[in-house]
Order: C-alpha cells, then sequence, then structure tokens
C-alpha cells in the first residue's frame, strides 16, 4: 500500500497524497506545506456557529 | 604545557531546525560529526573608531565601537546518506517526511516565495569544542546559522575522497561561551561513495555508457548578509546596545544551481549537437549506500550551456556546464534523501 502525507495547500486546503516525488514536487514547489493529518478535520472550529446547539441537533 | 591538536576538535549542529533565528537548538536537537577541514567558525567581531570625527584636535582614534558580528564556516565531509539529507534539507529549505524507521525519505525543493514561501531557510546551531569543560580550549555555539551553499563532487577512483559534500553556512553573529551543550555520541554514517552512481542527463545513462569521469552539482543560496541588520535586528547581549549589532534575518537572494560534469566523449557522443541544438532533458543523479540510505537529486531541465572537448589521462572527454532551467512542473531542482534518522530539519 503506499504511502501518505497530508499536505496543505496555501489557500489551507488539506489532502492526503502519495508520498512519492512525482506527487509532492510539483505541490511543494505550489507553495503546498506538509502539515498534521489532524489539520484535516478543523476547519469548522473558527467558524461562528462551531458548537452552535441548534446544529448540534440537526439530521 | 601541553599543545592542543586540530583533531581535537569536535562539532556538533542543529539535526532539526531552530525555532527561530534567535532561539538555539538544545542538545538533544544536535548530532555530532567528523569533518575534513580544519577550519574553524570563527566569530568576528566588527569594530569602528572615532579617528574621523571633529573636535578631538587630531586624527587619531581615541576610542573604538563594537559594530557588529559575523560567523561562518565550511564543512566538508565524506559524502554520507545523513550529511545529504541535512544539507539537502537545510539548504533547500522545504522538505516533506515520509517513511518510517528505518527509512526515512526526505522530499526537499527550494522555498518558492512567489508562491506563499518564506525567504528564510531554516535555522540551525552549530557547536565548537576542544576540551570543553575544566580544561576548556574551545566551547562556543554559533546560533541561527542557515545555508549559503553545498557542492557534492563525485571523481574517478575508489577512495572515499572520491564522493564529497562541502557544504557552507552563514550565522546570526549570536555566539553563546560557553556553549552549555554537551556533545552528543559521534553519528554513524552510510557513505554514498562514488561507485554507486547512477547518472542519466537528457537521456543519456553516463554509467551504464561507462563514460563518466567526474561531476559536480552545487547550490548557492547568496544570503542576504547585509539585510540581516536592519533597525531593531538585535544585539550580541539582549539590551546592551555597545555589543555589537547581530542579525535578525538571513534571507536568501538570487540563488543558482549548478551542474557539471566530465565524460568520455567518443564515436555517437551527442553533447556538441545537445550544446548546439540547445535540447533540454532532465538530469538524475543518484548515490546509493542500501534500500534505506541514498541521495537522488533531480535536474528537472537542463540545457547544456558549455561542452568542450579536452583530455583526461590521455583520453578524449568532453567537459560539460549544465544550465538549469525552470520547469513549469517539477521547479529548479529537488532531492529526495533516504536515511535511517527521523527527525531531520523538523
Amino acid at each position: 500500500m503506499t504511502e501518505t502525507v497530508f499536505m496543505r495547500s496555501p489557500t489551507g486546503e488539506v489532502r492526503a497524497v502519495e508520498a512519492t516525488p512525482a506527487t509532492i514536487v510539483p505541490l511543494m514547489i505550489r507553495g503546498w506545506q506538509q502539515c498534521d493529518p489532524r489539520e484535516e478535520v478543523t476547519p469548522d472550529v473558527h467558524d461562528t456557529d462551531a458548537g452552535d446547539s441548534d446544529l448540534l441537533r440537526q439530521g | 604545557m601541553s599543545t592542543t591538536r586540530m583533531q581535537e576538535i569536535q562539532i556538533c549542529f542543529g539535526k532539526g531546525k531552530q525555532t527561530d533565528i534567535a532561539t538555539a537548538n538544545t542538545g538533544v536537537q544536535m548530532w555530532q560529526w567528523r569533518k575534513l577541514n580544519a577550519a574553524l567558525a570563527n566569530p568576528k567581531l566588527n569594530t569602528e573608531n572615532d579617528a574621523e570625527e571633529f573636535g578631538k584636535g587630531h586624527e587619531f582614534p581615541t576610542q573604538s565601537f563594537q559594530t557588529s558580528w559575523d560567523v561562518n564556516g565550511t564543512l566538508e565531509k565524506y559524502l554520507s546518506a545523513e550529511i545529504g539529507a541535512w544539507a539537502m534539507a537545510f539548504g533547500l529549505g522545504k522538505v516533506v517526511k515520509s517513511g518510517t524507521t528505518p527509512n526515512w525519505v526526505y522530499t526537499c525543493t527550494p522555498l518558492i516565495p512567489s508562491a506563499g514561501d518564506p525567504a528564510e531557510l531554516p535555522y540551525f546551531s552549530f557547536v565548537e569544542q576542544i576540551r570543553p569543560g575544566a580544561g576548556i580550549v574551545l566551547d562556543r555555539m554559533a546560533v541561527g546559522c542557515a545555508v549559503e551553499a553545498w557542492t557534492i563532487s563525485i571523481g574517478s577512483g575508489p577512495g572515499r575522497a572520491n564522493s564529497k559534500i562541502n557544504v557552507e553556512f552563514v550565522g546570526s553573529g549570536k555566539v553563546t561561551e560557553p556553549s552549555a551543550i554537551t556533545m552528543p555520541a559521534a553519528a554513524v554514517e552510510k557513505l554514498l561513495p562514488s561507485a554507486s552512481l547512477a547518472l542519466t542527463i537528457s537521456g543519456v545513462n553516463y554509467v551504464s555508457n561507462k563514460n563518466i569521469v567526474s561531476l559536480e552539482t552545487s547550490w548557492k543560496n547568496n544570503l542576504r548578509l547585509e539585510g540581516g541588520f536592519y533597525p531593531g535586528s538585535g544585539f550580541q547581549t539582549p539590551a546592551d546596545a555597545t555589543s555589537g549589532a547581530i542579525r535578525g534575518r538571513l534571507e536568501f537572494g538570487n540563488r543558482q544551481g549548478t551542474l557539471r560534469f566530465v565524460a568520455r566523449f567518443e564515436n555517437g557522443s551527442t553533447e556538441l549537437a545537445k550544446l548546439k541544438s540547445q535540447t533540454t532533458g532532465t538530469a538524475v543523479i543518484s548515490l546509493t549506500y542500501d534500500t534505506n540510505n541514498a541521495l537522488e537529486i533531480t535536474w528537472p531541465k537542463v540545457s547544456f550551456a558549455t561542452a568542450e572537448v579536452g583530455e583526461t589521462d590521455g583520453i578524449v572527454t568532453v567537459s560539460v556546464e549544465c544550465l538549469p532551467m525552470w520547469d513549469e512542473a517539477n521547479g529548479i531542482v529537488s532531492a529526495v534523501a533516504k536515511c535511517g534518522v527521523d527527525g531531520i530539519c523538523q
């Protein structure tokens, strides 16, 4: 199974990509940086409605 | 009275990067290496005086002032997987780490400010010690060092000297004496000998055709040394304005990559034709200890800037200087360094 690393784009997008130079290098030169896998699930915590109990009741 | 031999010098430096230019590596972040050159990273204190000031009645100086500090040094070493990984990571600046023990993989590229990357390379601390402790001869640490250049030289022959790396570095000027660093155990290196070379340039495999004689590839950051002294950059002794200024940043300037090689020239050799046609292609340089310890440097787009036919030991050879160019997909250069050491430039 191919190993993956997590990369974050200059705009904040987090993506798991194959840990091969052919995949990583083109991203690196475009400003993507290696990041912590946990960053993948954090964007919502700064939203103004994060933690809103009404949202929690939905769905 | 005892003499001190240069062979006593021990050096260690940051395997991991400093958190910023002013915060030194701790001992656990460092590794100790041997080196081949005797030169020391001597801190240089720059001074000025009042000789040219009017009002003294004469032209002679009456006072001297500490103005600033410089530190620079060179590491000359046999090329190993470990120092290769370190030089690529700190010299190019951008690193993605993957793998697991004992096969860590460091994919390194230059920082690209236009893509949002910083203009400062990762910093490390550099320690030199001779008999630290009660019988101290030398014990100091240069803080906030950055790689100015690295050069890898591959030659023909069986000895270790045919595969070497030179790393030049520059410091912020901040020096801690004594270093307060306990020298870690010497690192065990996996050498990358000349005989392990694999080399393909513009579609020609120079190893399988047995034509490669020597090769040199390098990267230079042209660090902006004067730009490090800006209003507020700081002093050797914090809050002591008489202790001399130190740099608060070391930004890279116009960077340059080079690739030169000498190969046997024979019927069917394509170097002169490629020079005339300005053919572009990829250059891949690989050196290997084993599956887990290797260094591969890729210049994705090179043309031949010069190609001159000459001779080496009576054999007709061609000396080629390549021009590395920016490739839209893969940039100017990338390096994939494999070794068993975790945490390089992390």
